[in-house]
């Protein structure tokens, strides 16, 4: 079923094809500052906090905490209606407070019941459905599942 | 010490177009309807407005955004022959439409103009409101769209989770708060739900959108503008219909990273400073009001915007809404005109509009009784919210 799913396709531009370049290679990185060391999601051309820039992508632990999920049923996407009902994650990664990223359970819809609210999750790189973007995921980190 | 402005521009008048929900009639229709309403009713002609103000965006993806079809923005009555002379104008792109009370307010006090018109005017478009049709993805969307997460009901649905979760409430305790607006709608004329009643075994049996979202928790698209005419207090004395005085307006204005979503990590933080603003300014507090217009494009902003506002403390809002304490008879009355839930998504034209109403005495039967006071919240605690506090004319 979900093989058959056409998720929306980025398409990266100068600011943001340095994290989509460390995706490809199996990596999370995530634009920082080079002047005072702010990271942030998603990117932007100068740096939020104080302006630099001069920014680039610094690869991160992965590690991040369960900040919230939603399992939605109505057809927001058309092209992934074969998915529905899906889950979809925001994960707080660990490098920095309100660092936030989304993921999804599509594919691992298992998962679905282990979540807890601030749980430990890691960076995971799901072979993409078919035709699909390689995406960075998260999964309950191996010392959450019981 | 409350604010130097305090009281001196007023809403003069509001006019409200039909409301529908999909319609043959162009969206112009009813804004020209709307704004030829809320002129009469303040025994205007629409050549004496000089000032325009709204905030237009269309909320849903795939817009067209053509004037008279899915949006009405300034150049619509600008280029109007009916109007007047234009000497002032402004667009809000943050704040919704109270932004736009605030534009007008600064405006009247500056001089830019006389007679300011501040409207919005909202569409439903043919198909599903706000599906993602396009397979390719640029800018923030890279980082969400592709995860199957693309429209303001996951990213409140996301918010309502955490909270639920954070302060161990229910997702059932909404029914409170939905029933009670649409006890309210039951009394507006201007309300979509007019003729429709909601039990709570209808509320507790809705179908999940996104969970723990349901259908009735999620506001109803309609089609319909609703405009009003500010002044300064002085030049709305002289005009057919008391005026409700602008005690306070302002916007929401915490910092913040860049988000490709919204959560709840900081309801309180972003909200409560902006909220303690308008107290301030307004010289008025929570305990002061009569009624609370909070914003209910999706149910559960309301309960943030109790909390962001200081009616109740911070994780209380789902059990303060509970034994009818925000019903009409209740210590304070809530969305007393039906909210968005069950008037139609205005993007808070419906909540300003019922507060001008109440503190001028025509809300006929949702009347709250010698209503002094009642502040409105627009959007949310957690985006770019804005907010004012109309009060009475006591001279
Ligand atoms: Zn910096």
């Amino acid at each position: 079923m979900t093989d058959e799913i056409a998720r929306p396709r980025p398409r990266p531009d100068a600011v943001s094809e340095g994290f989509w370049n460390a995706v490809g290679q199996g990596v999370l990185a995530i634009q920082r500052c080079t002047q005072c060391g702010n990271y942030q999601h998603p990117p932007r051309p100068v740096c939020c906090g104080c302006g630099g820039g001069e920014l680039s992508y610094e690869r991160v632990s992965g590690d991040a905490t369960l900040v919230s999920w939603t399992t939605t049923h109505h057809n927001v996407v058309p092209a992934m209606a074969g998915a529905l009902p899906f889950t979809c994650l925001v994960v707080e990664l660990a490098e920095q407070r309100g660092l936030y990223m989304m993921s999804d359970l599509i594919g691992r819809t298992s998962l679905a019941g282990a979540l807890r609210l601030g749980m430990p999750m890691r960076v995971v790189f799901p072979e993409p459905e078919a035709d699909n973007p390689r995406l960075p995921q998260f999964a309950p980190a191996p010392e959450a599942v019981r | 010490m409350s604010w130097q402005h305090r009281g001196k521009v007023a809403v003069a008048g509001i006019g409200f177009s039909a409301i529908e929900r999909r319609t043959s009639r162009p969206l112009g229709a009813f804004a020209l309807e709307a704004a030829e309403a809320a002129v009469q009713d303040c025994g205007l002609r629409l050549a004496d407005i000089d000032g325009l103000a709204t905030y237009p965006s269309a909320p849903f993806l795939g817009a067209r955004n053509r004037d008279g079809e899915d949006i009405i923005s300034v150049e619509f009555f600008l280029s109007h022959r009916r109007m007047g002379e234009i000497s002032w104008y402004a667009q809000a792109g943050e704040g919704l439409v109270c932004a736009s009370v605030r534009d007008a307010t600064n405006a009247l006090i500056a001089g830019a103009c006389r007679y300011a018109m501040v409207w919005r005017a909202m569409y439903v478009p043919p198909g599903t409101y706000g599906a993602q049709k396009q397979r390719d993805v640029m800018g923030d969307a890279e980082f969400s769209a592709p995860y199957g997460c693309v429209s303001p009901l996951q990213w409140h649905a996301l918010a309502y989770r955490r909270y639920l979760e954070t302060y161990g409430a229910r997702r059932e305790s909404m029914a409170a708060l939905v029933l009670s607006a649409r006890a309210n709608a039951n009394r507006n004329d201007h309300a979509i739900f007019r003729d429709r009643p909601l039990t709570e075994a209808e509320y507790q049996a809705a179908r999940m959108i996104s969970d723990p979202l349901c259908l009735l928790d999620c506001d109803v698209p309609v089609t319909a503008c609703v405009a009003m005419v500010m002044t300064t207090t002085e030049r709305a004395r002289d005009l057919r219909q008391k005026p409700a005085l602008v005690a306070a307006v302002g916007h929401q204005t915490a910092r913040r990273q860049p988000i490709v979503h919204y959560t709840l990590h900081d309801h309180i933080e972003s909200g409560k400073p902006f909220a303690d603003r308008l107290w301030s300014d307004a010289g008025l507090g929570p305990r002061d009001m009569s009624a609370a217009e909070l914003y209910d494009g999706f149910a559960p902003s309301t309960w943030y915007w109790l909390e962001a506002g200081g009616f109740c403390g911070r994780g209380e809002a789902h059990a303060f809404t509970q034994d009818g304490r925000i019903t009409l008879t209740g210590t304070l009355p809530v969305n007393t005109f039906g909210g968005s839930l069950s008037q139609g998504r205005l993007h808070g034209m419906g909540h300003l509009a019922e507060a001008v109403l109440q503190v001028t005495d025509r809300a006929g039967e949702r009347q709250i009784p010698d209503a002094s006071a009642v502040v409105v919240m627009d959007g949310s605690p957690m985006l770019r919210g804005s907010g004012a506090v109309f009060v009475r004319d006591d001279q």
